[in-house]
Order: structure tokens, then sequence, then C-alpha cells
């Protein structure tokens, strides 16, 4: 099914890019192999597959050179709250002292190029667009000192990639032909849900002159969605319904192994 | 083979949970314990967060539990009385442990709160258990008989509010029997644990009831504490995973039922000993991690949003 969507979304894209005069410059068009992603039973994580057309072959430059094309993906997932506790040692346990919230931290955060970043434009744009996630703005709710903040803040994204829902992959992106470009994204097991943004980003010699934009929606589905959605909704109705199964399982497992 | 707990929210392998299932409920067929004290701390070293870990447990153990009382009910070895009077100072300490839970949830001080009960009780318990088993076993082979009749505690016997216990064949005052049926629903809530492993010594050290009916009857008011404790967890914490309760007592019954023959088998003592020192090993693991430098001096977690 992706395999058809990627091969129909190729030539769509590939029949838009040849309809347009070669003077106007052609958009940067992309699209997923898929849009939404189920959290099911047997949901273990998942690849999507972003794929597109930068527009223009390699352009000429006016030296004559031809220009470096570069693609950077960003994908942003929903916004939550957070708190960090920085330990201390307290009479030799390690317990967590005063908390420190973000409420704005993307709950993933994934950054795709097709080679190191540095080397696609510089620094300075980078942290104006907030692309990469150490150029995330990360707002505290309480007021901490900036060299307290820094460190939080580093402590914040090392956890994240720990868990696996922040990363930086900087050979990600393939152009398998001259104007056509492809990149793998990964949902680990663990990813929140609610809607991610996907941003496509195409940069010539450094400049950015196209982005796209979409989203992907994650969420539980079938009965995964059910119970979750009974555990909170309905908690004691869930509470209840949990024991009796309980009973019933502990009943049916005496009579089981009563002959024997 | 993979499967996503809708609750805790991560993918974990179905044969590790039924696994980790069949083992406790071996170890808890053959000790008669439930096994809360072994699985909570098993499921948190999985990687299942500690509060989802308890509420879980909790309701894993209402299985195990009926299946095992219903034994005990057909052989008369359940003192009905006695477990009413339990179950009351029970659940209302499973209120007051789900109060306290939810307090230091909101510190974000929960994890170190089930960290320190499990090591404090597990350590308590593990060394005194160990301490008795291993003299019982001395003084066996010294040829020594042990102390015969049953040790009077004085205290049940002076307080007030005095009630008969015929099967428990007992006198006494049911402050005592609130009191430890208040500490262990406090010990349920905050630990996922039926309590087994306090009550059962408390009922024959502190109130001297008859041995034959202590089993039956702890795991009689183990079944309410429990299904309070999950229904409170459910509703104040939405922390029960129905999912992984299901996959461990499926694992739990099989292995209890290994467990008990195997357990018929070995000696007294020497089971007392044996789970005596798995007791401290899970005691000094926890107690380990407290004092250990962490890899990462910060704790992060996610707020749920409602």
């Amino acid at each position: 099914m992706s395999r058809l969507r990627y091969i129909l979304g190729v030539v769509a894209a590939t029949v838009m890019a040849a309809g347009i005069t070669a003077d106007a410059r052609e958009p940067l068009a992309t699209d997923l192999s898929e849009h939404e992603i189920a959290i099911t039973a047997d949901f273990n994580g998942m690849d999507l597959l972003l794929f597109g057309s930068t527009g223009d072959p390699g352009l000429i430059g006016a030296d004559g050179q031809k220009s470096n094309i570069d693609v950077i993906v960003v994908v942003h997932g929903p916004e939550v709250p957070m708190k960090i506790w920085r330990k201390e040692r307290v009479a030799g346990i390690w317990i967590n002292s005063q908390p420190v919230q973000f409420d704005n931290v993307p709950g993933y955060y994934a950054v795709a190029a097709n080679r190191p970043l540095a080397e696609i434009t510089t620094q300075d744009y980078l942290r104006r667009k907030n692309i990469g996630a150490e150029n995330l703005v990360l707002i505290s709710v309480e007021d901490v000192p900036v060299a307290e903040k820094i460190e939080l803040r580093k402590a914040i994204l090392s956890n994240r990639r720990d868990t696996g829902l922040y990363s930086l992959d900087e050979k990600a992106v393939t152009f398998p032909d001259g104007r056509l470009f492809r990149s793998a994204i990964h949902f680990p097991a663990n990813v929140p849900e609610g809607d991610y943004r996907v941003i496509v980003r195409l940069f010539i010699d450094g400049v950015q002159i196209d982005r796209s934009y979409t989203v992907v929606n994650v969420g539980k589905k079938g009965l995964e969605r059910q119970i979750y959605a009974m555990a909170q909704n309905h908690a004691l109705l869930y509470g209840i319904g949990a024991v009796l199964i309980a009973m019933f399982a502990g009943w049916l497992a005496s009579v089981a192994f009563r002959q024997n | 083979m993979q499967i996503y707990l809708p609750i805790a929210e991560l993918s974990i392998n179905v044969f590790l949970i039924l696994g980790l299932g069949a083992g406790v409920g071996f170890l808890s067929g053959m000790f008669g314990v439930g096994g809360g004290f072994l699985m909570t701390p098993l499921l948190i070293f999985s990687g299942v967060p500690p509060a989802v870990a308890v509420g879980t447990e909790a309701n894993q153990i209402v299985a195990s539990s009926v299946s095992g009382v219903l034994a005990h009910w057909k052989r008369g070895t359940v003192d009905l009385k006695m477990g009413f009077m339990l179950l009351i100072g029970g659940v209302l300490g499973s209120f007051f442990g789900m109060f306290v839970f939810q307090f230091l949830r909101t510190l974000g001080q929960v994890d170190l709160l089930i960290s320190l009960s499990y090591v404090v009780f597990l350590g308590v318990v593990g060394t005194l258990m160990l301490w008795e088993s291993v003299r019982a076993i001395l003084r066996k082979k010294k040829g020594i008989e042990p102390p015969r009749g049953r040790r009077h505690n004085d205290l049940a016997h002076r307080l007030p509010l005095k009630m008969r216990f015929r099967k428990s064949k007992l006198y006494i005052s049911v402050i005592p029997i609130l009191t430890i049926g208040f500490l262990v629903g406090t010990l349920a809530a905050i630990m996922g644990v039926g309590g087994g492993f306090i009550m059962v010594p408390a009922m024959i050290y502190v109130l001297g009831m008859a041995t034959s009916v202590v089993i039956g009857t702890s795991l009689f008011q183990i079944i309410f504490v429990t299904a309070s404790v999950t229904i409170l967890h459910a509703t104040n914490t939405q922390t029960v995973d129905i999912i992984l309760a299901l996959l461990l007592l499926v694992g739990g019954v099989i292995g209890a039922q290994f467990g008990a023959r195997m357990g018929v088998k070995l000696r007294g003592e020497q089971l007392r000993a044996l789970l005596a020192l798995m007791v401290l090993t899970v005691c000094l693991k926890l107690g380990f991690d407290l004092v250990v430098t962490p890899d990462s001096l910060y704790t992060v977690s996610t707020l749920v949003q409602h």
C-alpha cells in the first residue's frame, strides 16, 4: 500500500514538475507514505517514508559552478509539559530536589538531512529558524538563573535522546535521482499521541528557497484506544471491571487446575 | 513478540511478561506468598513506570489470591470473622496509602517512596525470616525440639474491645487486628503488594492465631484490600494496565501450580531461608540503586494531560 502510494506520489510530483515552464522556479513537492500512525496492540514503532521533488535539478550558479542542493526535514511532535528535577544526595540517598517545569517541550523531535547541518547552512540561520534540538526555545514556568537553565536544557535534551524520541540523522535524506529525494522517519514505540508537523526545507547554496509542511497524526486505535479512553473517562467503571476480570480469572484458574 | 501496553504506553515483549508471571508465580506457589513484593520491583526493573507497576500488580494479586483462597475455603481454613475485621482496617489503610501516594506524586517523590518502602520492609522482613529459619535449621541439626505451645501476646489480650474468633482460637481485642489491617492496606496502596509477607508473621506472632487458618484468612483479606487498591489507583492515578495484569496472571497461575507441587517436596525451614535470601536480594538491589551515583543527575518526567 505504502509502496503504491510512494510510486503514485513520485509520478504526481514528476508530472507536476514537468508541467511548469522552465524559467519559473518549480516548487518543492513532498509527501509521506502515511499520514496517520495507529498505535495498536502490535505497535512497536514505525518508519514513515518521506519523498519529494526539489523542483529543479542541479542549478547552475552565476560562476558556472553546480549549486549545492540540500534538504533538511524536521519532524516536530506535540508539545507536552515536562518536569525536571535535579537529584541531590541527602543522607547518602539520591533524591529529587525542587522541580522546574517546561511547558513547550516537543514530545518528539527528529531532524534528517542529506549532509551535516553545519555544512548546509550557517549556525546563525539554524538558530533563527529553530532547526535542530539545540536550537529549540524551551520556556520554563519557574524563574531560574541562566546558567542553571542551560544545564536543565541539556539534561532534557539528553534524556529525550536516550528515550529515542529526539534524533538527528545527517545521512537520512538521499537523492536516488537528480531532483527526487527520500528519507525514512522513525517513530519509536514510545511516541506520544498527537499531531506531528513535518517541515521540509530546501536549501540552494546555503539559502532556504522553499519549504513544505505536512501533518502526521499519531493516535491509539482499536482496543488500545478503548482501554485507554475507558481508563481516563470512566475510571471507576474501569477499576471495577479490572477487579471483576481478575476475580473471574482467579476462579477460572482454580477450576482449571482442580483435577491435577 | 511485542505487545503495546495501553496504560503503561510502552511496547514490551510478551514472553518477558509471561516469563516474569510464571517465575514469580512458581515462587509464590512454592512458598505460599503472593509474590507482589517480587513482581512490582521486577516490573520496575523491566522499564514499567513505578506507578503503573504498583497499580497493575495490585490488580493481578486480586486474581492470584482468589484462586488461592478457594482451596482454603473448601478445607475450612478461612476465619471469616477475623478476615472481615482485618479487611475493615485494610480498606481504610488503602485509602490512607493512596492519599500518601498521591501527595508524594505531586511532589515528584513517589518513586523514592516506593523504593524506600521496599528497602525498609524487605530488609526487615528478610532479615527476621533468615534469622528465624537459620535458627530452626540449627535446632533441628542439634536435635532440640522447637518450643511448643502458643505464643501469648499480652498486648492483644490486655486491650479493650475484645471479640471471640472461634476458628483462630482467640479471644482478643480488635484494636491490634484493625491496626495490622490498616498497616497492610497502606503498604498495599504504596507498594502494590498483597502484604502477606507482613501479615502472616503478624498474625502468628502478634495476634497468636492458630497457624492452620493464617494463610487462608490472610488471602481472604488480601482479595478485598487489593481490589480496593486497584479501584483507588484506577480512579486516582489511572495506572492500572489491564493488558499487563492479564498477561502477568496467565503466567502466574501456571507457575503457581508447579511451584505448589515443588513446595511440598522441600522442607519448611529451608524454604523460608531461601525465600528470605530472595527478599534480601531484591532489597539490596533497590537499596543499591538509591545510593549509587546515577548516570544522569536529572529526573525528567512528562506530565500527563487530561
